[in-house]
């Protein structure tokens, strides 16, 4: 029925075909509202509160404490944007009256840079170690080896 | 009387974890039987059993005489509470913690037999790790330390814990989970001892390990829960240390049962293993000291107890004593690299432990790095939910990803055209899916590429069930239990897959949509809520035996319907000036309405209150029971495993 060995079943070939179209389709559609659509201008304020810590609770932003300070701050960052402050103005003006650590996500320099150069490391690291191993392994899959898993595979869904 | 009681049993306790640990070591020698560790085993879990019972009597009986009662305990605290009472404090805890343990230790005793090496060492270790904590009991954090002046009454309960019934059931849970991992530790360092590299402690904790796991991914949710229940402030999850203590060995021990998986199948990443079990019971007692010690508040505070330093120095030995003992074996558990494709299951299973070992590392740094920070250089620097979140999305929807994938790459080495057609079924139902949301409405894209991926999760795994089963011989639904059974701890995780997916999806949602307003009445007064109207028909007053509970009546309308009604209250503790909010929730099919009080006048009564919509809540709380029953499937029932590579089925303990 088939010439070469390796082509797959008419059927196989239009769920493929299929397949590919339904999710370009999906893709395309998602892709042009997300696009198109109107974007909510985002909420500067709250943005803004969830940076900044409330500076009497452990670790609770502004934004989501409970607490009356955070309330109070909240409404002076709404004066503040109300007022044409800039984001980094707000920053400035809340890290010189409470310090640096109302700040929640910290800068890159200076004590935070740990926090921002040992994630990234980590992963680094990590991704050198496996690949190092697997460069490492003496006894690479043949494509005799590979025919056969797959042969194997075939036989069960 | 009781106090006399209750300390000798700590001592009993404490006396038999020494004889346990030597016991132990010498039957691990083999100059003794294992027969002889039954003796000791039971003295810890007696030793245990009296001090809990000593101090529930003297909570019972108002003994206000012990200190401990007197400070948490009044003699209007309801019955409830009271019992809970016992674990609610520091040095009570400590105390469910020990009885616990010992708990673990005689159901690990009725699986090891008389000349079983590896499992008496891993009741040596248990013992050590037992002693600590009874000594602990017995010094620093002695519960039953008794006063001079006797208080007519005493403080009360913590009014947090009094104000849901949920800080009650929490932590036994969080123990069970955080203790049961003290099981595959033990069995890893007693392997190690004894110089076995076979995988046949991985094998005999296998159970142990997905016991704990579940039990902690319990805790954690009902941690979340109650957060979301009580506290007030309309989250689930803040990335507060504590909450991080509980989630770090949660992490570490993901990594682990899935990473025992390639090592019993294939043979590899043994030496991964061991360093993982280690890192996660050091995790647990990280955490124990982070929450136990009060360094969380201030690095300042933490001295004023000597629990704090024991139990750092306890987490510094677990460390070099773990770690030291890995590398004098390393030689032994260094297992050949067999690893054939990246493109393979054991490929995925890699980038899975990469992921969560990097989320673990990431959640840690920003976790203690404060307080390091604090106490070496006197610099105060904050991490929050901004910096958490920067690096727990994206990791999370790579998790995700690999999780979709996993299931469904073969091992050793998966072809691409074999690949493709595995995953274009899945595929197809996700990018469908995910176009309905976005067209929809449902913005921004992080939100419509998590549904793609959790809906990817979801199709990939019912495929696969599908097509097993249609394979199968008999009809269909009988086919469906037989595969569930077949292989529980497969099916199991795949369970938990799901609701992994689904709690993703939901988290996406409840942090994109959330909505939150801070609204004033006066009584009778009206205000619309985000589609919703919101009435206060005025406040009511409530005195309880151990409290009083001022509160707001609100009617909720949509539209002309009535959809009930709300009454967010501020509890007032005798013993705490700061009342304690209680938010009223309604939860809907769309959508949760929060109420939570703020502040309420007395004439006229003019209140203020936060309300919050947070869409698909109970998508989240369903997707948590689904991991946790997924997690019990995995360990209840019956296993029995094929070996891939070999063909040939093979029943495993």
């Amino acid at each position: 029925m088939f010439r070469a060995g390796r082509l797959r079943p008419l059927s196989d070939r239009i769920r493929t075909i299929t397949a590919l179209l339904v999710i370009a389709a999906s893709l395309a559609i998602t892709v042009v509202v997300l696009a198109t659509g109107s974007s909510d201008s985002p909420d500067r304020v709250h943005a803004l509160a969830e940076r900044l810590k409330c500076p009497i609770c452990t670790s609770e932003s502004v934004a989501d404490s409970p607490s009356q300070v955070a309330r109070d701050l909240y409404e002076l960052i709404e004066e503040q944007v109300a007022d044409g402050w800039t984001d980094d103005e707000i920053v400035e003006f809340f890290i010189d009256t409470y310090g640096e650590q109302v700040l929640l996500d910290p800068k890159a320099g200076g004590a935070g840079a740990v926090l921002w150069i040992a994630p990234i490391a980590a992963l680094a690291i990590g991704g050198v170690v496996i690949a190092g191993r697997h460069a490492r392994n003496d006894r690479e899959i043949t494509d005799a080896e590979k025919e056969r898993i797959a042969a194997e595979l075939e036989k069960r869904p | 009387m009781i106090a006399l009681v209750g300390y000798a049993g700590i001592l009993l306790a404490a006396g038999s974890a020494v004889s346990l640990t030597i016991q132990g070591t010498r039957a691990f020698r083999g100059t003794t039987t294992a027969e002889s560790l039954r003796l000791p085993a039971w003295g810890i879990a007696i030793g245990g059993a009296i001090a809990m019972g000593a101090l529930e009597l003297a909570l019972l009986t108002d003994d206000f005489s012990i200190e401990y009662v007197a400070r948490n305990h009044s003699s209007g605290t309801p019955l409830l509470f009271t019992i809970a009472s016992a674990w609610a404090a520091l040095e009570g805890s400590i105390v469910l913690w020990g009885l616990v343990l010992a708990g673990f230790a005689l159901a690990v005793l009725r699986t090891v037999g008389a000349d079983d090496r590896i499992g008496a060492g891993a009741l040596a270790v248990m013992g050590v790790v037992a002693l600590f904590f009874f000594g602990l009991m017995a010094t620093a954090a002695n519960p039953f330390t008794t006063l001079d002046v006797v208080p007519l009454d005493g403080s009360g309960a913590n009014p947090l814990l009094q104000n849901h019934i949920l800080m009650a059931i929490h932590p036994p849970m969080l123990y069970l989970g955080y203790i049961g991992l003290t099981v595959p530790f033990a069995f890893a360092i007693s392997a190690l001892a004894a110089g076995d590299g076979s995988t046949s402690w991985l094998q005999r904790t296998r159970r142990w390990s997905l016991i704990a796991w579940t039990f902690l991914t319990l805790g954690i949710v009902l941690g979340g829960w109650w957060s979301y229940e009580v506290l007030g402030w309309g989250g689930y999850w803040a990335w507060d240390p504590v909450e991080n203590a509980s989630f770090l060995p949660w992490l570490t021990a993901t990594a682990f049962i899935h990473s025992s998986v390639i090592q019993r199948r294939r043979g590899m990443l043994q030496a991964w293993n061991i360093a993982l079990v280690i890192s996660t019971f050091a995790l647990t007692i990280l955490g124990t000291f982070l929450t136990r010690s009060g360094v969380v508040a201030s690095v300042h505070s933490f001295t004023q107890s000597a629990v704090g330093p024991a139990l750092l120095a306890f987490l510094v030995i677990v460390l070099i004593g773990s770690f030291g003992l890995f590398a004098l074996r390393a030689h032994l558990v260094a297992s050949t690299p067999r690893l054939d494709s990246l493109a393979s299951r054991e490929g995925v299973f890699l980038l899975n432990n990469l992921l969560l070992a990097v989320f673990a590392f990431v959640v840690l740094i920003g976790t203690i790095y404060p307080m390091i920070l604090e106490a070496f250089s006197g610099d105060r620097v904050s991490v929050g939910a901004p910096w958490f979140d920067r690096a727990a999305i994206p990791i999370s929807l790579v998790l995700l990803l690999a999780m979709g994938l996993g299931p469904l790459t073969p091992y050793r080495f998966a072809a691409p055209d074999l690949m493709w057609r595995r995953i274009r079924g899945p595929l197809q139902v996700a990018s469908i899916l995910s176009a309905a949301a976005v067209l929809s409405g449902v913005r921004p894209i992080t939100v419509a590429v998590t549904i793609w991926i959790a809906t990817f999760v979801v199709s990939g795994i019912v495929a696969l069930a599908h097509q097993r089963a249609r394979a199968a011989a008999g009809p269909y639904p009988t086919a469906i239990r037989a595969l569930f059974r077949a292989d529980p701890g497969f099916w199991g995780g795949m369970i938990s897959h799901i609701g992994v997916a689904l709690v993703a999806v939901a988290i996406s949602f409840s942090s994109s949509f959330g909505v939150r307003a801070t609204i004033g009445f006066e009584p009778g007064e009206s205000a619309s809520f985000d589609g919703y109207t919101l009435t206060y028909e005025g406040p009511t007053l409530r005195d309880e035996s151990n409290r009083r509970a001022i509160g707001a009546l609100f009617t909720v309308r949509r539209g002309d319907r009535i959809l009930g009604t709300l009454e967010p209250r501020l509890n007032q503790y005798p013993n705490q000036v700061q009342a304690i909010p209680t938010p009223s929730v309604r939860t809907g099919l769309r959508e949760d309405i929060y109420l939570s009080l703020v502040r309420i006048e007395s004439d006229p009564a003019h209140v203020t209150i936060d309300a919050f919509r947070f869409p698909l809540m109970w998508l989240l709380w369903s997707g948590a029971l689904v991991i946790v029953l997924g997690g019990t499937w995995s360990f209840t029932a019956r296993k029995r495993t094929r070996d891939v590579s070999s063909g040939k089925a093979q029943a495993v303990v």
